[in-house]
């Protein structure tokens, strides 16, 4: 196979894994924070005990995000090493920027959380988490400053074939950037107060549970943070179709489908870039990017009737709309994905639009070492995201009281048995 | 200025072959280490906080590489292609394992997640050494071969002085009798192999063309290697009587292949640097983060210096 499709594929699916996981990691770190906050303000011990069981899941989660997010950022490196040479002037900038602003803090301060349970005063511990929402979200800030520049590249200018930073405030300023960011940050939102609101319906549809008090507030918490997500949401997307019509003619093209339009802008980047092929695959374009809004109305009708139940509590009492939103759970998942991936796809065959081809950009590396990476990657990541989330699922099962997180053990907790 | 570039390359890698040197460490003697879960886990426990905040010292050593020296990024990483890769993949076992091992109560299920966080820990000591052993022979060209003698045999040896590492961390982290005992004796055994390994891969170096013609400066180089060899040496001998001796020798031990390839590599560095303006502005935005790094780091330190005696969350 083609090793320049092979790395892109490598590239696709690393980016798809680690978006899968890292959206609900943003989202959840803001509510955790939220509820720690109202434990530490009230000293309610339900806060304390959702703070523990969410959190517990936030951790199995963004492990496989840290590793994910490791293999990406080599990857740059690996395979795309052209993207270094002509760009890594501006690109690399926003990435080391990244790792000592944001991700550096952000992993010191969760594993400060993770252990600090009943070692730190409640304050502190409160605050830890709260550092690592801040970084969590400035972590992706950054790395849509990157990103939005291969999009829409600003302030730099070309000289003897390398780009130079001009204006770093205009990198800043993206709108490719900033609007992308927040449409990102607003899917999160969604992403996990849908997941907080399933797992809680589920756990309330079983009539005997002994924790209605707490999956009640859990599932309050859940319709309302997905409630607040969708109007940006919606909007920054279409902000966003707004700034593709006139920066990004050939992906609005491949997603209107439309044969005269993409005559039209072949002819004209032909003219501007000379002879080639400059329109992204139109299937992939048109059926991601409706799979995204179609998922969104879904999401928001159920979203939004919930909001209505939540007048006297009807919410709480019906189980249909409880099942229903427990069926809703993987959906975000899938628009995040699907967002991703027509953003992703639609900028092609460029890496950097309108600068740098992605053949351009890529290593040369021998097919033969793409495949074997390709495939230890996607074997790899398959099975630890398959346990991962049987793990989830399993605390998510198996209620609060199940939670690991800030467990105080002693000689008297049990051995584990030996079972098969 | 990318003089203070190189300086902070060499910090970040630097604390995360000596933060990373003990956690792998720790893997590799695992299957050693704990007469029962308990005990195992109370070896883990003594990872603590810090896996975390180690574990990001590579991540920002590459954003440094990536923002301040992107060409050389580029040329390294796809010259070193298949030990990357490996590296990577280890990365992903040793951490997932470590993160899945205690989430359930099944005997089989824990033991299965620490073969697999030794198999992973002893697989990335193994591609680090190969790493320097190639490094320590400039930039590869991509034709040659990376399993050449000398990077094979520091393939070996760094493992053994992670190893002794995790022994001498464990030995000053520890207070739970029996445990600390083992760590102490599997730590001099260690030692019997690491010692002859190095002090085999320091001569190796000397008598290798490849690796003689790389030095820059080879007398800096050589008492680097014998300050290695010291080090280790005296860690050995100072192991049982006085842990936390041993452990910052273990540590100088665990710093020199890094601060070796630094003075091999830093020409080359420099001619794959980022532009002034570039650098200019990461002078302003992000060189100022170093020492916040560093205090927060230190707070970790400071706050979780307890010794362990019990499992936690591990």
């Amino acid at each position: 196979m083609d090793p320049l499709l092979l790395a892109r594929l490598q590239f696709a699916l690393t980016t798809s894994f680690h978006f899968l996981f890292v959206t609900l990691t943003l989202g959840l770190a803001l509510l955790l924070a939220v509820m720690e906050t109202r434990y530490v303000r009230t000293g309610d011990e339900t806060y304390a005990r959702m703070t523990k069981f969410w959190g517990q899941i936030y951790i199995v989660n963004y492990a496989m995000g840290i590793v994910t997010g490791i293999v990406m950022e080599f990857q740059f490196g690996l395979n795309w090493n052209g993207l270094g040479h002509t760009a890594g002037n501006v690109f690399g900038a926003p990435l080391a920027m990244e790792t000592l602003v944001a991700f550096f803090a952000e992993s010191t301060f969760l594993g400060m959380w993770i252990f600090g349970w009943d070692r730190l005063p409640r304050k502190v511990h409160l605050t830890l988490m709260w550092l690592v929402t801040l970084t969590a979200f400035l972590s992706a800030y950054w790395i849509m400053v990157a990103n939005g520049w291969l999009h829409h590249p600003v302030g730099y200018v070309m000289r003897g074939g390398e780009a130079h930073v001009t204006d770093f405030a205009k990198l800043l300023t993206n709108p490719f950037t900033l609007v992308a960011f927040g449409h990102i940050a607003a899917g999160a939102l969604i992403t996990a107060g849908v997941f907080l609101a399933g797992i809680s319906g589920y756990h309330l549809r079983r009539k005997k549970t002994a924790e209605a008090d707490f999956f009640r507030r859990s599932l309050r918490i859940g319709v309302i943070t997905a409630g607040i997500g969708l109007l940006p949401s919606i909007g920054l997307g279409v902000v966003q179709f707004i700034l593709i019509r006139y920066d990004q003619p050939s992906k609005d093209a491949a997603f209107n489908n439309d044969p005269a339009q993409i005559a039209q802008t072949q002819a004209e980047m032909v003219h501007t870039y000379g002879p080639g092929h400059y329109i992204p695959p139109t299937a992939a374009v048109e059926n991601s990017g409706d799979t995204m809004m179609y998922i969104w109305v879904l999401v928001t009708l159920v979203v939004v009737t919930s909001l209505f139940m939540l007048r006297r509590g009807r919410l709480f009492r019906s189980s249909r709309i409880q099942r229903v939103l427990t069926w809703t759970v993987p959906l975000p998942f899938i628009a995040n994905i699907a967002g991703w991936l027509f953003r992703e796809i639609g900028r092609q065959p460029w890496a950097v639009y309108g600068l740098l081809r992605t053949d351009q950009a890529s290593s040369h590396i021998s097919a033969g070492w793409v495949t074997a990476s390709l495939i230890g990657f996607v074997l790899l990541f398959l099975t630890l995201a398959t346990v991962d989330y049987t793990i989830i699922a399993r605390y998510s099962r198996r209620g609060p009281d199940r939670a690991d997180l800030g467990a105080t053990e002693s000689d008297a907790t049990p051995e584990p048995v030996i079972a098969f | 200025m990318q003089d203070i570039w190189f300086a902070v390359l060499a910090l970040l890698l630097g604390g995360y072959f000596v933060g990373e040197g003990y956690a792998f460490g720790i893997g590799i003697l695992l299957p050693l280490l704990g007469r029962d879960d308990r005990e195992r886990r109370t070896a883990l426990a003594s990872l603590g906080p810090f896996f975390l905040g180690n574990e990001v010292w590579l991540v920002g050593a590459a954003g440094v590489l990536i923002g301040v020296f992107p060409r050389f990024e580029g040329l390294v990483l796809s010259r070193l292609y298949p030990l990357i890769v490996a590296v990577l993949l280890f990365i992903a076992m040793r951490d997932m394992a470590l993160h899945l091992r205690s989430r359930r109560q099944s005997f089989a299920w824990r033991s299965r997640w620490d073969r697999v966080f030794t198999v992973g820990s002893t697989g990335l000591a193994i591609a680090w050494g190969l790493i320097v052993g190639n490094l320590l022979q400039g930039v590869p060209s991509g034709r040659g071969d990376l399993l050449n003698s000398f990077a094979l045999l520091c393939g070996v040896t760094l493992p053994a002085l992670f190893a002794a590492h995790a022994a001498a961390f464990l030995a000053l982290r520890v207070k739970r009798p029996g445990l600390a005992r083992t760590a102490v004796v599997s730590g001099h055994r260690v030692c019997v192999l690491a010692l002859p390994l190095a002090a085999l891969a320091v001569g190796t170096g000397i008598a290798t063309d490849s690796v003689r013609l790389a030095a820059p400066h080879p007398a800096l180089e050589l008492v680097l290697g014998v300050v290695l060899l010291v080090a280790a040496g005296t860690a050995g001998a100072l192991l049982g009587r006085r842990a936390g001796a041993a452990f910052a020798l273990t540590s100088v031990a665990a710093l020199l292949p890094v601060l070796l390839v630094g003075a091999v590599l830093a020409g080359q560095m420099r001619a794959g640097a980022t532009d002034a303006t570039t650098l200019h502005l990461l002078n302003w935005a992000a060189l100022p983060m170093v020492p916040i790094i560093l205090a927060y780091q230190g707070w970790l330190w400071t706050a979780f210096r307890a010794p362990v005696d019990r499992p936690a969350y591990w």
